[in-house]
């Protein structure tokens, strides 16, 4: 099992966008996906056509004492889905609780699961920072599940500026993945070749670019490889795939 | 809605609605596909199917009764019976009794490949006679391999041996050939000799690889030349008059055509492959260029390309200069110059044309080097990059040339329809002749595409003048002077090819003038400065333009037989094709191993038909009155509105097809009435005639100008591309086709683009992104055609930085041609030339089209007679 984190480098970078639709990409490539979120916000399972209401998910059963595998979701083609639940605050404070005290339950958890080729984990963003806090050690923990972080961010300036300020992402040797890029704008043009020079060793091959058909695709609560399969963005997220195939070749 | 019924028509009035259709479906099965039933039709039908609906079986032997008619006599249109259908019916059914039929349709059944039996030079035979050949075989490839470890081995400096075992050598060599040529040998020994090296021929040409290319040339040289010492000895008739004045113009012609072969082989023995040297890594090192784009009559959109792609040249900014050379003195050039920066220059005067024009232009700028781009010639990204390296290796070169690839199609290609099948007429000069130059340090300058260092070109008193042909004069003088010359063959730059036919013969007179006055004025042969390899290659390439006079007389000299009645070669036809069989075997043997890629076999010759009556005459002003002649320039970029055929310019072939065709005619008549001694003679000389028709008729296609709808042509690509709507979708697509204005895509979308909607396309180069406004002109499916909206200067570059001067554009659309098939090759000729007379005959004055029609009526009308095999029958379902 490859494991991948995505972490945005902020809120609203499209980072569950971006593990939703390459989840189904690789799952379209043949690869047996399980997607986990790990954000109580609980807005991945949207792609997955999972009602966001539904207490159902890794929480509760980390609560109840249950196996994940009650808590899973499957979609028609064949993906995993694991959301967070829609929790109560009580709830949610437990749980932290219980991770943090705990901070390998989850990782050997999801090392028992059998079948799954790549488990692709929605994770909570740079910015809040929550990766160098000691309660949240399971998000470290994780790093034993064969696992490579990846940092989506977009061609902005605040991004610019929170990669080179929170050097968080370094310390797990985050790759980089640009989002939502206009390729023709000057502005996109130049920050990108700014961040390709500076992170030149951490930044992916594939940027993927700003299109209303992955909003579209979510708003029809499918992912884009089949809501628009002509679509530029389902040729980026197939090469995206391609590229996370070969990651850990590449390492190597 | 109710159903037509056009074939049962008013019969379905008393059907109801299912029986209507069924019966329609059925009448369907017998009508042609591009009649309709009458009523004799309808009447005919009805009666056999009520027939055998009363009477027959449903199915006989496991097939359909009722529309067997249809099924075993398709010549015969049930639906509008004819007069000759009783006979037809006769005679299809007699052959349907007399042979066993299998429906063409069916699959062929499995037959198990035959056990593969050793061939001639398999290692693992146990035969001795293969075994040896094998052995052969290897040998002559390791021998070659072990020589070409070394990376760049030169024959032309090889110092294996000193200079007097070289002399030696060559002594015993040449009285060996001597010997092997001049020996008269008798029918039998003749006959011997040759199947001797026939076979060796045979052996050597499975060989791949170099040697056994010119092992081959050998005995090409031998058997050749032995031909024409047989000729000159054995085969002229001294006591008539006629008949040695015609002979020797033959023997002449002979001469001429055996000096080109063995100078071909002499050029193309060894091509030298030169690869591009790196530039050093500081760009403060790299050297200052003058890039000159010489213009005069060309319309501004054909130079703009040229110009934006110099423009996006990498090669660092403050290192290269762009002059625009008007020799028009147009203003809207000059406007356009200064709104992209470049640098414009006019010339008070006009004299000497494109040379004049350069000449000046050298006088107003001081680059260390001068590149040289004809303004429809448009250079890629990397032309710099990859070709400047030899200057710096080698300081004594002083042109660098490579090869002009086209990306329109030339008259050839485009009237009759090969382009990209196959290869063009200047694929053989740019692939494989000046290639072969080099290796003799002989490659010279072809106008453009090239880059000359200043002080050399300074030296020698900038581009001649003299001739109409400055470039291969230039590259002559610096040659004189001592200095080298080199050719890298990397399609880095593409251009337009003439448009016409009218326009490619002006070209090639223009050259065939100027090589000739070249050949007088500054003859190769003589003169100071030259190594004897370049003087032969520079006599080859002049020789070559000479071929106009020696083309026509072959093509008319089995008339003076056939016509005459003289003959013009005198000997037995037996003897003469012993002879002349090997040396035309062989020499095409050769050539089509030697060639491969790059001219395929006969297309040489067609070629040579077509331009023949037009460089004669100005190659025998030119050599008699070298100054005569005046400079034309060579139209390109325009558009054929109409489809026609040249009657002007085709006239010497239609005389000469009259005069063959006219040959062949009398020659049947010869066969027929004429004294059966001749009959030998007369059948070779009709053999001849019949190869002449053929390549005029080839010629006559030619002259048939196909419509040409774009006035800028378009450019095949496959580019990955982005489309960016204005809705905020994007489409993943695929760039089809290119020109200066619009383009073509297609992407995979559900639904078809808006008509008339801008949208941005967005296109990848090096990593970097562009986006440029383009209007849906029309779509459907998964098609667009876009024109491009108004795009700036600077998104112009771009524009052009993406599509034609992307590095990789020309190298893929040069590599896809086959090697040389000579039976494939005839028949490809042999096709173009029926289609040029049927051509002809369509479009020709008054009987012609009539008899041709009358001809195809009558032939038509046979083959309806004639029995053919039957289809599976045609299925049909309720």
């Amino acid at each position: 099992m490859k494991t991948l984190l995505f972490s945005g480098c902020r809120g609203g970078v499209g980072n569950s966008s971006v593990t939703a639709n390459l989840a189904a990409t690789l799952q379209k490539n043949g690869h047996q996906t399980l997607t986990l979120d790990l954000n109580d916000s609980n807005t991945t399972s949207l792609y997955f056509g999972i009602d966001p209401r539904s207490s159902r998910g890794w929480g509760q059963a980390l609560l109840d004492g249950h196996d994940f595998s009650n808590a899973a979701f499957q979609s028609n083609d064949g993906r995993w889905m694991l959301p967070y639940g829609s929790l109560k605050l009580e709830e949610r404070y437990r749980l932290n609780a219980i991770l943090s005290s705990k901070p390998e339950l989850l990782s050997k958890t999801l090392a028992k699961l059998k079948g799954v080729d790549f488990l692709i984990i929605d994770c909570p963003t740079i910015s809040t920072q929550k990766w160098a806090w000691a309660e949240y050690q399971y998000l470290k923990e994780l790093f034993t599940l064969n696992a490579r972080l990846i940092t989506t961010l977009t061609p902005s300036a605040p991004d610019y500026s929170l990669l080179k300020n929170h050097p968080d992402w370094r310390d797990y040797s985050a790759l980089l993945l640009l989002n939502m890029q206009r390729p023709e704008s000057q502005l996109h043009h130049d920050l990108r070749l700014v961040i390709q020079t500076e992170f030149h060793e951490q930044i992916l091959p594939i940027a993927l670019s700003q299109d209303i058909t992955v909003a579209e695709a979510c708003a029809h609560l499918q992912t884009v490889v089949s809501y628009a399969p002509a679509s530029q963005a389902s040729k980026e997220f197939l090469a995206l795939a391609h590229c996370c195939e070969n990651l850990w070749r590449v390492a190597k | 809605m109710t159903r037509e019924y056009p074939n049962i028509r008013g019969l379905s009035r008393y059907l109801d609605v299912r029986q209507a259709d069924r019966l329609e479906n059925m009448f369907e099965v017998f009508r042609h596909e591009t009649s309709h039933f009458n009523n004799i039709g309808r009447f005919t039908v009805l009666l056999w199917l009520g027939f055998s609906w009363l009477f027959l079986q449903s199915q006989i032997a496991g097939r359909t009764t009722w529309s067997a008619p249809a099924t075993l006599f398709p010549k015969v249109n049930f639906s509008r019976p004819r007069w000759g259908d009783p006979l037809r019916l006769l005679i299809q059914g007699a052959w349907l009794i007399c042979i066993r039929q299998t429906p063409s349709d069916t699959q062929p059944a499995f037959k198990p490949p035959l056990p593969k039996a050793y061939t001639p030079g398999d290692l693992r035979s146990v035969h001795w006679l293969f075994k040896s050949t094998a052995l052969i075989r290897w040998g002559i490839m390791r021998a070659e391999k072990k020589l070409s470890l070394h990376q760049s081995y030169n024959p032309a400096s090889d110092k294996a041996l000193s200079r007097t075992q070289q002399q030696m050598l060559g002594i015993i060599v040449g009285c060996a050939m001597l010997l092997c040529i001049s020996v008269p040998m008798d029918y039998q020994a003749q006959t011997i000799y040759v199947c001797v090296l026939l076979l060796v021929a045979a052996l050597l040409r499975q060989v791949s690889g170099r040697f056994s290319t010119m092992l081959l040339m050998v005995l090409s040289v031998i058997v050749s030349s032995r031909y024409l010492w047989w000729r000159l000895n054995n085969s002229l008739n001294w006591d008539d008059a006629l008949g040695l004045f015609f002979g020797l113009l033959i023997v002449a012609a002979e001469i001429y055509a055996w000096i080109v072969l063995l100078l071909g082989y002499f050029q193309n023995i060894w091509p030298l492959r030169r690869n591009p040297v790196p530039l050093p890594g500081n760009e403060q090192d790299w050297p200052k260029l003058d890039i000159f784009i010489p213009t005069y009559n060309e319309p501004l959109d054909v130079v703009k390309a040229t110009i934006y792609a110099c423009l996006g040249l990498d090669w660092p900014r403050d290192k290269f200069e762009i002059h625009l050379l008007d020799d028009g003195k147009r203003d809207t050039f000059k406007d356009f110059a200064k709104d992209v920066g470049i640098n414009y220059i006019r010339r008070p005067t006009n004299e000497h044309a494109k040379a004049g024009n350069i000449n000046y232009a050298l006088k107003q700028t001081t680059g260390e080097y001068v590149a040289i781009f004809d303004c429809d010639h448009i250079p890629t990204r990397g032309f710099f990059q990859l070709s400047m390296g030899w200057f710096l290796k080698d300081p004594k070169l002083a042109l660098i040339q490579t090869p002009h690839h086209f990306y329109s199609p030339d008259p050839f290609e485009r009237n009759l329809s090969h382009f990209h099948q196959v290869p063009s007429e200047g694929t053989l000069f740019y692939g494989l002749t000046q290639d072969g130059n080099d290796l003799w340090n002989g490659s010279f300058f072809c106008g453009s595409c090239a880059i000359i260092r200043r002080i050399p070109l300074e030296e020698i008193g900038g581009i001649a003048v003299e001739t109409v042909t400055e470039d291969a004069h230039t590259s002559l003088r610096l040659h004189r002077k001592g200095y080298n010359s080199a050719y890298l063959r990397v399609p880095i730059s593409a251009g337009l090819a003439t448009e016409t036919l009218s326009a490619h013969i002006g070209q090639r007179i223009r050259w065939a003038r100027g090589m000739t006055q070249i050949l007088r004025l500054d003859n190769p042969l003589r003169g100071p400065g030259l190594k004897w390899h370049q003087r032969l290659c520079y006599f080859n390439a002049m020789m070559h333009f000479l071929s106009g006079i020696p083309r026509l007389i072959f093509l008319t000299a089995p008339l003076v037989f056939l016509l005459l009645h003289t003959y013009v070669i005198y000997a037995p036809a037996g003897l003469l094709l012993l002879y002349v069989i090997p040396h035309m075997f062989h020499s095409s043997l050769v050539n089509s191993k030697v060639h491969g890629k790059y001219r395929y076999s006969f297309w040489g010759e067609v070629y040579e038909t077509v331009l023949a009556w037009y460089v004669a005459r100005p190659t025998i002003v030119a050599l008699f009155a070298p100054h005569k002649g005046t400079f034309n320039v060579t139209a390109k970029g325009g558009r054929i509105d109409e489809e026609y055929f040249d009657w002007v310019i085709s006239k010497p072939y239609l005389l000469l097809i009259a005069l063959n065709v006219l040959g062949c005619i009398w020659g049947g008549f010869r066969l027929a009435f004429g004294p059966e001694t001749e009959i030998a003679a007369v059948l070779v000389n009709m053999a001849w005639t019949l190869y002449n028709l053929l390549l005029l008729g080839a010629a006559a296609a030619v002259a048939r100008e196909l419509k040409q709808i774009r006035s800028t042509p378009r450019v095949v690509a496959d580019i990955p591309v982005s489309l960016a709507l204005p809705s905020g979708h994007r489409l993943s697509a695929r760039l089809r086709d290119f020109s200066f204005n619009g383009m073509r895509i297609e992407h995979e979308a559900t639904s078809a683009l808006e008509e008339g909607q801008i949208l941005d396309v967005i296109m990848e180069r090096a990593g970097e992104y562009f986006a440029f406004s383009a209007k849906v002109m029309f779509s459907n499916n998964t098609v667009a055609g876009l024109q491009l909206q108004y795009l700036d200067h600077q998104e112009m570059t771009r524009y052009v930085q993406c599509t034609f001067a992307r590095s990789d554009n020309w190298i893929k659309s040069r590599g896809g041609f086959h090697y040389d098939r000579p039976g494939f090759s005839f028949k490809q000729i042999a096709a173009a030339s029926l289609r040029g007379y049927q051509q002809f005959l369509e479009i020709g004055p008054k009987p012609l089209p009539q008899i041709y029609y009358f001809y195809q009526a009558v032939r038509d009308k046979i083959y309806s007679y004639l029995p053919t095999r039957i289809q599976s029958a045609r299925h049909f379902s309720n």
